[in-house]
């Protein structure tokens, strides 16, 4: 056996596995590559190209013939009910009062719903127990029971009773004293036990809901037929999909499928979940048959023991799986029925021995069945096998040796040999480290590939589906994937089709259908003895859904059914790729839950552009509704709403209103407010009141009262004006100092700030900056510059330097010999050079002295907070750091002064 | 960078031998073209430069360091008068009277800061706290307590550095108290207004805080002061569409005005404003201004029920003819009076007038009185007017509800469509960037960067062609004429077809009617009653929905304003039962 020659660069983990959850990312291709890098494409990683594998010149894109599939058969004529939806089991109302969205079952609603419809069962013995020693009747006999409390009024408060309505609204007086009188009597256990089971109930359709695994593998088959071309289409339908039906269907060489004759169906006893067909070459012999015991066959059924070529037809439904032989006549024959007590999870034909099964059981057990021997258990295990799942699904499958199976359920894929002894077994996946998985995924599918065709890829391979990804595995590598993909559907992929190749030697196709209706489709390729990979981009197809639009418009309630039908859960999948006219087509149909088939074609565009250069027109090209297309829509339409509907469930009360409308005919007066409405729409602009006549001018409302104009009002006030700038400047005006000055004293900041990282903190002792809003300061220090004395100041800028409590005194005294502050102020104006010279004599007291020298101009120049500081620092400044330097509570608290102390 | 200032180093670059250097934020120098970055700094190096130029980088260098850039020393409440001013001058720019915004929204407003404490008064709060933390400053500290105005002047970051620097000496750490004090000195680090710490943490009660949402409401107060052709729908949906500031309306201050940290929780808003909520708001802002009665709302204003149901009626493509029964339910249930339409924020809390849901919901009952809208009815009655039309070409052609509806649902999808899409693309975050502390400021900068990169590399790949401009503001959101082929319009139509006549005048085909609601929730839960969708009939849902789509409002809100004028027009309907149970009642106490 040949080994791939290289794996994947995103499967290597650094370090061995469970030290490092998270696989090494490093080679990994991120989206935001996929904006940049051409190379991102899956198939052109370079490591391929250096291995020799020649490079996909051209990207595969299918073109849908129409914008969604079309109806291919009549709808049935049997009403289908969704079943429950989850807007019947959720909780509704009073979301708005959670922060986050949570699903919240609604207990209450079935509860009563229930109380409503079987109140003698939940009521009548305790009913009877109370009857008694209670009178509910209300009438005026003069017994000796007591009239409790009248039932008659209290059904009249309770009705008109409307689902989901807010149970306050029919909350009597009479209720609550009954409640209360009743509670000790009527006890909670009925509604306890009642409620426990509900809940249980309703939790377990809940998480069916979520993700229904009963449809895995699919239930639409597309068997061959008499020619080539005749071909049929085996799907159950019917409102509990009990009927098994077989069309004949016709494909032109265009890939349109022409309906031959109506269909044959078998009634069977509980809905079909799988039909898994197999060709079986040349002869085949059947030694034994059993007819179906639990089936009707409606069909005149031919039994021959031998055919020329003929198919096997395996039926699973929830407790039985069949097998029919299927001759090319296209009759079925039963062969055999397996009753299955547990519930079957999957069946599966095998490739390699005709009519041999392997069926799962939700106890664990995998079974080899063949009609000929009969039943042989080849593995049980009623745990999962990886780690503890809750779930019961089991899936199998074949691989490429006949004897050698693939056992899986939602935590991992096994290999086991059906001749070694029982337990032995090769872990073939883990949802785990290995394959990168993330959190809470599980295996959905598992499926062979190598069993599809001559040409097939490897005959090795296995495709292993999970919510989040695909994997590709090799049965020879197990546990690592060959390739890992995010498929990106939005529901669980329970259905994957893998299709010949449209060319010889072309990539193949692998179709993968959401629950919800979606597809995609991907192409692998392998080629050789390499690894394979996808080649080109995934295709979105569309789904029933968009179908929507070939409808024509209807009423709501009609539209909504067929809304509702369009998103039934697709429930098979069945292609077929015609590759003998020019560009090859691929035929899709689709079954869904509600029985219907839809059928889409696709035409093959050769994109010749090399696959790194996905261009604008690299998109789909945009498919429109054909005439023919649209009158097929509504013939099934009309067939559709031919069938009855349920009646809903509650609907208002209607009661004659004696028609208190009446229309006076003559009015009919154009006024000008009509006029002036119909100008505005014409127009599109907005209404004034002069369209539609004046008013009378109303007074304006009274103001506030008046009150004292603090520094915020009058800013305020200002504002309300015109830009608020202005009340600023304005107040920088008041107090500013000449240009000069503050060019000077602009200079003098940036020196100190030199030698000096104390400036900044200077400022802060600023009382009387205007920027600040000046009701910050004391409304005492505003009107006048404030007369501090020097000793004052110093003390505060001791501290704020935190010049030693000891030293404060001696420096207070020094200050006090100190000139005036007006002579301060001319020394502070000194020349940079003298600065310069003092900074190079870094004495503490020197710098100190220069500092508190510094400190007049600072207190009076408040407008220094906007000085601009361009004129020395040579224009490099930003604006915003021109305002820096003056403006408190902006100053950087320095950890040290540079020089100094 | 600064590749001008790094010009003098001229070294070659030890990794790319090349000579191209920029300056880094530490002053040193990196190569512009490998990155590699020096060990010398621009400090060092121009020590043998002119001693000017080594002052100014050393001052460059510690500039750079400055973290929160400060400017004006603001309050919150300004922040809110800027917003309302832009608001007024939007509206003043979509053609609301000039008196709009200096007569009444500013006396509004005035009166609310008054009211509120914030100015205008005596002791205005953030005065008043003030000087309550001076007072009660630590007697301890005496020393420092004959300077309070200094001290309290004090911001907050020389202290903390200061006290850094200076841990060992206990005495100067401690001038400020903790408590208020440190807390509302705190404010101005964590906040780029004075107050915005206290204003977030104020919980004073009988004080309507200024939010966001309260600018709409008293926008609204001063339209519906004015009687402005504009309804509290149209101007939430101009807000909507942009015309109207609201959502990242900060970013229109001025520039001084610093909003960093708390501001951010006051001023930055992130959801669309919400019928009920400004709804409520205005209420309580009215209640709280303390306001006498507003001007008479009489039948020429555009608020009267009659004047807007025109105009919806015509909005919504419906018979002009059905103006005859609006203005009947209107008066037979009494909306349409003076003293029941004039807003009166004292007297009367509870009743007060939602005038375009009112509107709205009086054409629904006209609606549902016409064609009953049990999924039934009004079909057939559509199927006898198609035929009527089909043989009738000259004629008047009769009222077709399911043509109407045929054309209404696509008009309709088309809206709303266009409306998700906007609503998904709109970009939340503010082209200003906002962040809780200046520490954050770098990182969030980078990422308005990178955000912004994206954009613009994403629009480049899905949809390379702009969208199309914006259309100007109008009442109307649809617009229907008699001359467009595609979209027929119905106003010219005639209701003959749903009318027999009977006695003298003509009345109503349908004789039939329902409740939307059957019986009334009673005070435990806080509304009047519940909308259930699937209780009832899919054309009253699509009806509901399409209007409640129209002012932009929840289903149930429409539902209940329904309900509530069913509940004025069917009053026996309701009080049957409750007679029932009162004489009832009444026996009990006989007995």
């Amino acid at each position: 056996m040949d080994f791939p020659n290289s794996l994947r660069p995103t499967l290597f983990v650094t370090g061995p596995l469970g030290l490092s959850d998270a696989p090494d990312m490093s080679f990994m291709c991120s989206w935001r590559d996929a904006l940049t890098l051409p190379e991102s494409l899956p198939e052109s990683l370079p490591q391929h190209s250096e291995n020799g594998v020649p490079h996909l010149a051209k990207g595969l894109l299918w073109e849908p013939d129409t914008p969604g599939p079309l109806p291919l058969l009549p709808p049935d004529p049997d009403p289908w009910d969704p079943g429950l939806t989850a807007r019947d089991l959720l909780f509704r109302g009073a979301s708005k009062f959670r922060r986050q969205p949570q699903a919240v079952l609604d207990v209450t609603e079935q509860f009563s719903r229930f109380l409503w419809d079987h109140g003698d069962i939940a009521f009548a013995s305790l009913g009877k127990l109370m009857l008694e020693n209670f009178k509910l009747e209300g009438a005026r006999s003069r017994s000796k029971k007591r009239t409790v409390v009248s039932v008659k009024k209290i059904l009249e408060d309770l009705g008109g009773h409307q689902p989901w309505g807010c149970p306050w609204a029919y909350f009597s007086h009479r209720q609550r004293r009954f409640s209360i009188l009743g509670d000790p009597i009527l006890g909670k256990s009925v509604s306890n036990l009642l409620g426990e089971l509900l809940h249980e109930e309703l939790a377990m359709r809940w998480e069916q809901l979520l993700l229904d695994d009963a449809f895995t593998g699919g239930a639409l088959a597309w068997l061959p037929g008499r020619t080539p071309r005749v071909r049929q289409l085996v799907y159950p339908a019917g409102g509990a999909l009990d009927r098994l039906y077989f069309q004949e269907v016709r494909l032109t060489p265009e890939g349109d499928p022409r309906i031959l004759g109506n269909p044959g169906h078998i009634q069977l006893r509980g809905p079909v979940r799988q039909v898994v067909t197999c060709t079986v070459q040349g002869q085949c012999k059947i030694l034994r048959c059993f007819p179906p015991l639990l089936m009707t066959c409606c069909l005149t059924l031919t039994l021959t023991l031998s055919f020329p070529s003929s198919a096997l037809l395996a039926v699973r439904s929830d407790y039985h799986c069949a097998l029919w032989k299927v001759s090319k006549q296209g009759w079925p024959a039963p062969l055999q029925v397996l009753q299955v007590e547990k519930g079957a999870t999957g069946i599966n034909l095998s490739p390699h021995l005709p009519g041999e099964l392997v069926v799962c059981s939700r106890s664990g057990a995998i079974c080899l069945w063949t009609p000929q021997d009969g039943l042989r258990q080849i593995y049980k295990d009623p745990e999962t096998l990886v780690f503890r799942d809750p779930s019961p699904w089991r899936w199998a499958d074949f691989t490429a040796h006949p004897r050698v199976l693939t056992v899986g359920d939602h935590t991992g894929v096994k290999i086991i040999d059906t001749q070694g002894p029982p337990g032995c077994g090769l872990l073939l996946f883990r949802a785990g480290a290995e394959a990168s998985c993330q959190k809470g995924e599980r295996v959905l599918l598992t499926q062979y590939l190598g069993g599809c065709g001559p040409d097939s890829l490897q005959p090795t391979l296995h495709l292993i589906c999970t919510q989040f990804s695909l994997y590709l595995v090799d049965e020879r590598l197990p546990l690592v994937p060959m390739l890992k993909w995010d498929h990106g559907l939005p529901s669980a992929p329970l259905l994957a089709r893998m299709l010949p190749p449209p060319h010889p030697g072309c990539p193949r196709p692998l179709l993968l259908g959401g629950q919800g209706g979606q597809l995609q489709l991907l192409h692998i390729t392998a080629e050789g003895a390499s690894t394979p990979r996808l080649a080109g981009p995934p295709q979105s197809l569309p789904s029933r859904s968009d179908s929507l639009s070939a409808f024509p418009l209807l009423e709501p309630k009609s539209h909504w059914r067929l809304q509702e039908r369009l998103q039934a859960p697709t429930i098979g999948l069945a292609a077929a790729i015609l590759s003998s006219s020019s560009t090859p087509v691929l035929s899709l149909f689709q079954l869904s839950a509600a029985g219907d088939v839809f059928h889409q074609r696709l035409h093959l565009q050769e994109d010749s552009r090399p696959p790194d250069d996905p261009g604008p027109n690299f998109h789909a090209p945009t498919a429109s509704w054909s005439p023919q297309a649209t009158a097929c829509c509504r013939r099934w339409l009309k067939a559709l709403l031919e069938v009855p509907l349920a009646p809903p469930v509650w609907v208002a009360p209607t009661f004659s209103y004696r028609r208190l409308l009446g229309f006076k005919e003559q009015q009919k007066v154009e006024g000008k407010v009509p006029e002036g409405l119909r100008a505005a729409m014409a127009k599109g602009r907005l209404l004034q009141q002069r369209d539609l006549g004046s008013l009378p001018t109303a007074e304006p409302p009274p103001g506030p009262e008046p009150g004292p104009m603090d520094e915020l009002s009058e800013r305020l006030e200002a504002a309300w004006e015109g830009p608020a700038a202005a009340w600023w400047e304005r107040q920088q005006d008041r107090t500013s100092w000449s240009g000069k000055r503050r060019k000077r004293h602009k200079r003098r900041m940036q020196l100190s700030s030199t030698f000096s990282s104390l400036s900044g903190r200077l400022d802060f002792s600023d009382a009387t900056s205007p920027p600040h809003s000046p009701d910050r300061t004391s409304p005492v220090s505003r009107p006048q510059p404030s007369v501090i004395l020097p000793s004052q100041e110093l003390t505060q800028d001791l501290w704020a330097r935190g010049i030693p409590s000891e030293r404060q005194q001696t420096l207070r005294d020094y200050m006090a010999k100190l000139p005036l502050q007006g002579n301060t102020l001319e020394d502070a104006s000194a020349p940079p050079s003298q600065a310069s010279s003092i900074q190079a004599t870094p004495s503490r007291q020197r710098t100190l002295w220069d500092c508190t020298a510094e400190l007049p101009p600072h207190r009076d120049t408040p407008a220094g907070t906007s000085v601009p500081l361009s004129q020395t620092s040579s224009g490099r400044a930003t604006p915003s750091r021109q305002q820096a330097p003056g403006l408190s509570g902006s100053q950087p608290h320095r950890k040290k002064p540079r020089m100094g102390f | 960078m600064e590749l001008e200032e790094a010009k003098e180093f001229r070294e070659r670059c030890t990794q790319c031998a090349a000579v191209s250097w920029g300056l880094t934020d530490e002053g040193k120098y990196y190569c512009t073209s490998c990155h590699n970055v020096t060990e010398r700094s621009k400090e060092v190096l121009s020590t043998e430069a002119i001693p000017n130029t080594k002052i100014q980088a050393i001052n460059r260098g510690l500039k750079r360091k400055k973290k929160p850039e400060k400017g004006w020393d603001w309050y919150v409440c300004e922040g809110f008068q800027h917003i309302l001013c832009q608001q007024a001058e939007a509206l003043k720019t979509l053609g609301v009277s000039p008196e709009f915004k200096n007569q009444v929204l500013h006396k509004f407003w005035k009166r609310y800061l008054q009211k509120s404490k914030q100015a205008y008064c005596e002791n205005p709060v953030h005065t008043s706290r003030r000087r309550a933390t001076v007072l009660g400053d630590d007697p301890s500290h005496s020393d420092w307590g004959s300077e309070p105005e200094l001290l309290s002047d004090f911001s907050c970051p020389s202290f903390a550095g200061s006290g850094a620097e200076s841990q060992s000496d206990g005495r100067t750490r401690k001038p400020f108290p903790s408590g208020t004090a440190s807390q509302s000195e705190m404010a101005s680090i964590c906040s780029g207004s004075l107050d915005g710490v206290d204003y977030s943490l104020r919980k004073e009660k009988g004080i309507v805080k200024m939010t966001l949402p309260a600018t709409l409401a008293f926008c609204y107060l001063s339209l519906l002061w004015r009687r402005e052709t504009l309804t509290l729908s149209d101007l939430l949906r101009f807000v909507e569409e942009g015309h109207i500031p609201y959502i990242n309306a900060f970013q229109h201050f001025p520039e001084e005005m610093k909003l960093y940290g708390r501001d951010k929780g006051i001023f930055a808003i992130e959801s669309w404003p919400d019928y009920e909520d400004i709804y409520k708001k205005m209420i309580e802002v009215s209640t709280f201004l303390d306001l006498p009665r507003f001007p008479d709302i009489t039948e020429d204003c555009y608020l009267h029920p009659d004047v807007l149901c025109m105009k919806y009626l015509m909005e919504v493509n419906l018979p002009d003819e059905m103006n005859n029964f609006t203005s009947q339910v209107v008066k037979m249930a009494g909306i349409g009076e003076v003293d029941f339409l004039t807003f009166d924020p004292i007297a009367k809390k509870e009743k007060t007038v939602k005038y375009d849901v009112q509107a709205v919901a009086v054409i629904v009952i006209v609606l549902k009185l016409l064609f009953l809208l049990d999924d039934h009815f009004e079909w057939s009655l559509s199927a006898i007017a198609e035929e009527y039309n089909e043989e009738n070409k000259e004629d008047k052609p009769w009222f077709d509800f399911r043509k109407w509806y045929q054309v209404m649902k696509k008009s309709f999808d088309e809206k709303k469509q266009k409306w998700e899409e906007a609503r998904a693309k709109f970009v939340w975050k503010s082209e200003r960037p906002l962040y809780h502390s200046s520490i954050d400021r770098s990182v969030v900068c980078k990422r308005r960067d990178m955000v912004v990169n994206l954009q613009k590399q994403f629009s480049a790949l899905v949809d390379p062609t702009p969208t199309n401009a914006e259309h100007s503001p109008s009442s109307f959101q649809f617009s229907w004429t008699e001359d467009d082929p595609g979209r027929t319009c119905f106003h010219g139509h005639s209701l003959q077809g749903v009318l027999q006549r009977g006695g003298r005048s003509l009345r109503a085909l349908n004789s039939l009617y329902w409740l939307s609601t059957q019986k009334f929730c009673k005070s435990y839960c806080k509304h009047v009653t519940t909308y259930e969708e699937s209780n009832f009939s899919l054309s009253y849902q699509f009806v509901l929905g399409f209007f409640s789509f129209l002012l932009r409002i929840e289903t149930y809100f429409l539902h209940e304003e329904v309900s509530l004028i069913e509940k004025r027009l069917f009053k026996a309907k309701y009080s049957k039962a409750k007679k029932k149970s009162s004489r009832s009642r009444k026996v009990r106490k006989i007995k």
